[in-house]
């Protein structure tokens, strides 16, 4: 995402608003409410030229979901239709995402199955149609999670826009799900979470005074791989989108102090 | 030069110290004096199994005969099978395999994210005990190799079956965007592979784990790491077959 965008268009747009962008994920993780949440993800992915944000975990831990908890940003309409007819039972993205490992892109999706075109055909009915790609998210209470993203461009250019954010996609996917459990209650009181070690905190100091990761390596008498693996674990458990983003997040959560 | 660049559709290795490439045609038998048959990479995800049960039966008897039978570790052993409860959570399954359909190699991934050996079984050999996770972080676990087949070993003592997965799984984690891989393994593949130049970086001081000294490390995902392993072992192509290649480009679910 801080790399310089050679696409004309709508990816071009993303580079301008890089810093709306870690906003964007700031209010995601401040969110209390999953609702709140889908407006936040709306706006950001209409950045990435995305059209539809669609979230569903299974098997969370908590006894008062006993079915799937969605989350989309499809209209009222689709989603009704989707619900009365099941379609999570049928839905072959569902089928193909969840428990899997990979991620799917919709155009591979099988759709000779007269009970899958009819579903494809009612979906292009209310206008949700074009590209897909699936994120399967595992989490760390054991759960699946389907985070998915939609689009309306041509074969070329979502084959680029894959190439360049599947990163960026899978950040995405896996903040959205913590963000989702706690929107739910579920990780309340995780602690470590919140914190950082000692090194990823002193790591971090050091950049945000100005330091490279090698110079940081060099004064704490690691390697400066190490350094850059403590700065993406601490980049991870602050869900910030790149180190600048981890330092100002650490900043303003009191987790470093600069002196 | 230890690999033919020019031609991308045969696979040259070159064995001993003797010198001379010897080629592998993807669906040729080999030329020149010395052994050894063909392998390409073919990639299962766990929630799939069903559908490769010839390989899903050989890796995990290739994992008994190297976990229990060779190195004699305290593993779980159904008759035939090394199976653990991590293959419960459907990792990604990296697969060596052979012209004859043999699993001569294997690993399996899974992210930080979720369950993994070293949070959740080897989590003392973690600096700080602070745990892993991270969705751009993947771990390799149950990375087995079997030394009994007909697959040539390089030089440096490094199998071609190894390199492939090393190549395999770091093409898989290029695909991703992930930024890491983390493993543990014992000191003695930590030696061989640095021999090779194709250790992990220690994130720990080495630990005994259940007796065995062990490392956790870190592989960086990038193409800097795919040429260090395609310059030591002479693997030039695609180590991927067409379908699992297709798979990782998203191009079949």
């Amino acid at each position: 995402m801080a790399e310089p965008s050679r696409c004309k268009g709508r990816l071009a747009v993303i580079e301008q608003s890089g810093d709306e962008l870690f906003e964007l994920i700031d209010q995601i993780s401040q969110a209390e409410k999953l609702m709140e949440g889908h407006e936040v993800l709306r706006t950001a992915l209409g950045a990435y030229g995305l059209d539809h944000v669609v979230y569903i975990s299974v098997n969370l831990p908590t006894e008062k979901r006993a079915t799937p908890l969605v989350a989309m940003t499809y209209s009222a309409d689709w989603q009704k239709h989707y619900a009365q007819n099941d379609y999570v039972d049928i839905d072959p993205v569902v089928k193909a995402g969840i428990g899997g490992i990979l991620p799917v892109d919709w155009g591979a999706l099988d759709r000779k199955h007269p009970t899958v075109k009819k579903f494809f055909g009612e979906a292009q009915e209310f206008r949700i149609g074009g590209q897909g790609l699936s994120i399967p998210v595992r989490g760390r209470h054991g759960e699946f999670a389907l985070f998915s993203v939609t689009a309306q461009m041509a074969d070329a250019e979502w084959a680029k826009l894959k190439d360049r954010y599947m990163r960026d996609f899978m950040l995405f996917a896996y903040n959205f799900h913590s963000f989702a459990l706690n929107a739910e209650h579920i990780e309340e009181g995780e602690a470590y979470r919140d914190t950082l070690s000692f090194r990823e905190a002193e790591c971090l100091r050091w950049i945000a005074m100005g330091k490279s990761a090698w110079d940081a390596s060099q004064i704490m008498g690691v390697s400066e791989r190490t350094v850059k693996f403590h700065l993406e674990n601490a980049r991870a458990k602050l869900g910030a989108m790149n180190t600048t983003h981890a330092v100002s997040k650490a900043v303003s959560l009191n987790l470093i102090t600069l002196f | 030069m230890l690999f033919d660049a020019a031609d991308p559709s045969h696979l040259t290795y070159r064995t001993g110290g003797r010198g001379g490439a010897i080629h592998y045609g993807l669906n040729r038998a080999p030329e020149g004096g010395n052994k050894g048959v063909s392998s390409m990479i073919r990639l299962v995800q766990g929630h799939e199994r069903a559908a490769y049960p010839n390989e899903i039966d050989g890796m995990h008897r290739l994992r008994r005969k190297v976990f229990h039978e060779r190195m004699g570790w305290e593993v779980s052993v159904i008759r035939d099978w090394e199976i653990d409860g991590f293959d419960a959570f459907d990792p990604l399954y990296v697969l060596s395999i052979d012209e004859r359909e043999s699993v001569v190699g294997c690993l399996r991934l899974l992210p930080t994210t979720g369950y993994t050996m070293i949070n959740d079984v080897f989590g003392e050999i973690l600096p700080d005990n602070e745990p892993i996770v991270s969705p751009l972080i993947w771990e390799s676990s149950r990375f087995a190799v079997d030394r009994d087949a007909d697959i040539p070993i390089g030089p440096n003592g490094i199998s071609r079956a190894t390199a492939e997965l090393g190549l395999g799984m770091n093409a898989v984690g290029m695909r991703l965007g992930l930024s890491h891989v983390v493993t543990v393994y014992d000191a003695l593949v930590h030696r061989t592979l640095k021999r090779a130049a194709c250790a992990g970086e220690p994130i720990a001081p080495a630990k005994r784990l259940g007796g065995t000294l062990s490392y956790a490390v870190l592989y960086e995902v990038g193409p800097e790491t795919e040429q260090r392993v395609r310059a030591v072992s002479g693997i030039a192509g695609d180590v991927f077959e067409q379908a699992s290649h297709d798979r990782l480009q998203l191009k079949v679910a």
